[in-house]
């Protein structure tokens, strides 16, 4: 380069006093100008002024195209428990302990399959078939059939939701443990390690960050399934209110009961999900210092 | 406890590329000294690490008349391994568990007893390695050879009779290997009751530099086709006139008998 080119680090700093991070790319510079924590919620609000246009400036049916602000009056009347069918407080009580009980079911049976099929080759051959039962049969069929066999009941969709979250729980169990360092595996023959220390020291903290995954996506998965057999046939549970507001046209606590259950899936997600994550992280010293430099 | 013999050991893989099997081992015998340091020397691929997997039971082979332990078959005492120590090629250590915790799984998986003496062994031999300052630390935490010198501690912690190593230094930096040369020989020489190392390397000056006996191994299937005692005293240097002798005894052993040039 001639020594009077203009370079990248002689650009004036857009921030004015950034530090040198983004040196040597001016794209470094740009992404600095909206802070990190306010990325995600430009394009929800984005998405609530077009809703709101649509809805209220274009559409004007607002009982069955709900406006923002007959939404939000709907999530005040859900908060303070009021419901023609009773506490919605009771009624999200009886879906979180459902979607709960068949997570944690799901969870420990997924991931203690997942571990020894990952280490037998011949068993997960074998499971190859039941999986792909697991991952296509859509849930209402589950719902369907199990409501033949049990009758209508908590049973249906906690056995529903175990069997369709058991499935990826499963695989990325599965996948975690195949994955496992040969060589450590060796080392843990070598010294007699016996079949508790081995899941507890070896297997269980190799296969974290999947676990981690599992939970994540069987638990995003469960809002969604927990709701359409509450829908499908059940006595109680958001879905039957949910189900009841379809049924009389009016729509915006629908709407209202989807907002609440993105929120919900959002704050496990982050704040449960996301604290695993960096205790599991923390026990690294080397893993800690790429999450520091973000 | 300390003496080992193979006698007539055969051992064959299936060979996935010809229906010929893979023969390592064809009446393999060998015995090795108790307190010796007995080196394994032999040409990439000549069954020295297999060897080490048999001694420690992890391998059992095709057929064999004894795979001895103290006159004792390890196929019949499995126990008998849990007085080994390992020492691998890379340090091998659970990178979620710190230094201490690592060792601690060797003691837990031994068996080591009574489980009072486990912080005395551990502050007793970390401070052997000089890794004292860095037990609560994560593998990732320090240096290669801080890690393969944690690796050594869980190996010895143990206080085995018989310590098996497979290259552990061939990883390292030369600077980091001859320092933990030395010391390794010294920990060794020093004890009354020497424990039996079996050391595999293909290092040439290594085996000159630390051995009391070196064998040396044809390509597969093995046979013995040199062996010595080397009653230098320790602690040798390269430069001595007398390792060097050895170096070079060695190297044309390696050039006539084995069939390697180096």
């Amino acid at each position: 380069m001639p020594a009077d080119a203009p370079t990248l680090d002689q650009k004036p700093n857009a921030d004015g006093g950034m530090t040198p991070a983004s040196e040597g790319s001016g794209h470094g510079a740009r992404e600095h100008r909206v802070p990190r924590w306010l990325r995600p919620w430009i394009p929800m609000g984005v998405l609530v002024v077009v809703w709101w246009v649509v809805t209220d400036l274009v559409l004007q049916k607002p009982r069955i195209y709900p406006t923002p602000q007959l939404v939000a009056g709907e999530l005040g009347r859900i908060l303070s428990g009021e419901s023609p069918l009773g506490s919605t407080y009771a009624h999200a009580g009886a879906t979180l302990a459902r979607l709960l009980v068949a997570f944690l079911a799901a969870f420990v049976i997924g991931t203690v399959l997942g571990i020894v099929a990952g280490r037998v080759k011949s068993l997960f051959d074998f499971s190859n078939s039941l999986v792909w039962i697991g991952l296509a049969v859509p849930s209402v069929v589950w719902v369907f059939v199990f409501l033949v066999v049990f009758g209508i009941g908590d049973v249906v969709p906690v056995v529903a939701l175990v069997v369709m979250l058991t499935t990826p729980v499963f695989l990325g169990s599965a996948e975690g443990a195949k994955a496992i360092d040969r060589e450590l595996l060796e080392m843990a023959a070598s010294y007699r390690a016996d079949w508790r220390s081995r899941l507890r020291d070896l297997y269980l903290p190799a296969i974290l960050p999947f676990m981690l995954a599992n939970g994540r996506v069987a638990f995003a998965l469960g809002i969604k399934v927990v709701i359409i057999a509450e829908v499908v046939g059940l006595p109680n549970g958001i879905g039957l209110l949910v189900k009841y507001w379809k049924d009389q046209l009016y729509m915006a606590p629908v709407v209202a009961w989807g907002v609440l259950l993105i929120v919900m899936g959002f704050v496990v997600d982050r704040w449960l999900f996301g604290y695993f994550e960096k205790r599991s992280l923390r026990r690294t010293g080397a893993r800690v210092s790429v999450v520091s430099a973000e | 406890m300390g003496e080992i013999e193979l006698r007539n050991v055969s051992l064959s893989f299936p060979n996935p590329k010809s229906p010929e099997p893979n023969v390592v081992y064809e009446n393999f015998s060998i015995k090795i000294e108790k307190g010796s340091f007995t080196f394994l020397l032999g040409p990439s691929g000549c069954g020295k690490s297999t060897f080490l997997n048999i001694i420690n039971g992890l391998l059992t082979p095709t057929s064999a008349d004894a795979v001895l332990v103290d006159g004792q078959d390890i196929r019949r005492h499995p126990e008998l391994t849990r007085r080994m120590g390992y020492v691998f090629q890379g340090p091998r250590l659970l990178p979620w568990k710190t230094l201490r915790e690592n060792v601690e799984f060797g003691l837990k998986g031994l068996g080591v007893q009574p489980k009072e003496r486990w912080p005395e062994l551990i502050e007793k031999y970390f401070a052997m390695a000089g890794l004292s300052k860095f037990m609560d630390h994560y593998p990732s935490q320090v240096s290669g050879g801080m890690q393969q010198r944690a690796a050594i501690v869980r190996a010895w912690v143990n206080e085995p009779e018989i310590l098996l190593m497979d290259e552990p230094f061939s990883h390292l930096d030369e600077i980091t290997a001859a320092e933990l040369r030395s010391e390794l020989v010294s920990l060794w020489a020093r004890e009354e009751e020497r424990r039996t190392i079996v050391f595999v390397t293909h290092n040439i000056s290594e085996a000159a530099q630390m051995a009391s006996d070196v064998v040396v191994l044809t390509p597969t299937p093995s046979q013995i086709c040199y062996r010595r005692t080397i009653d230098i005293p320790w602690p040798r240097t390269s430069t001595d006139d007398a390792v060097f002798e050895i170096e070079k005894e060695l190297r044309h052993v390696f050039a006539e008998r084995a069939g390697v040039r180096v």
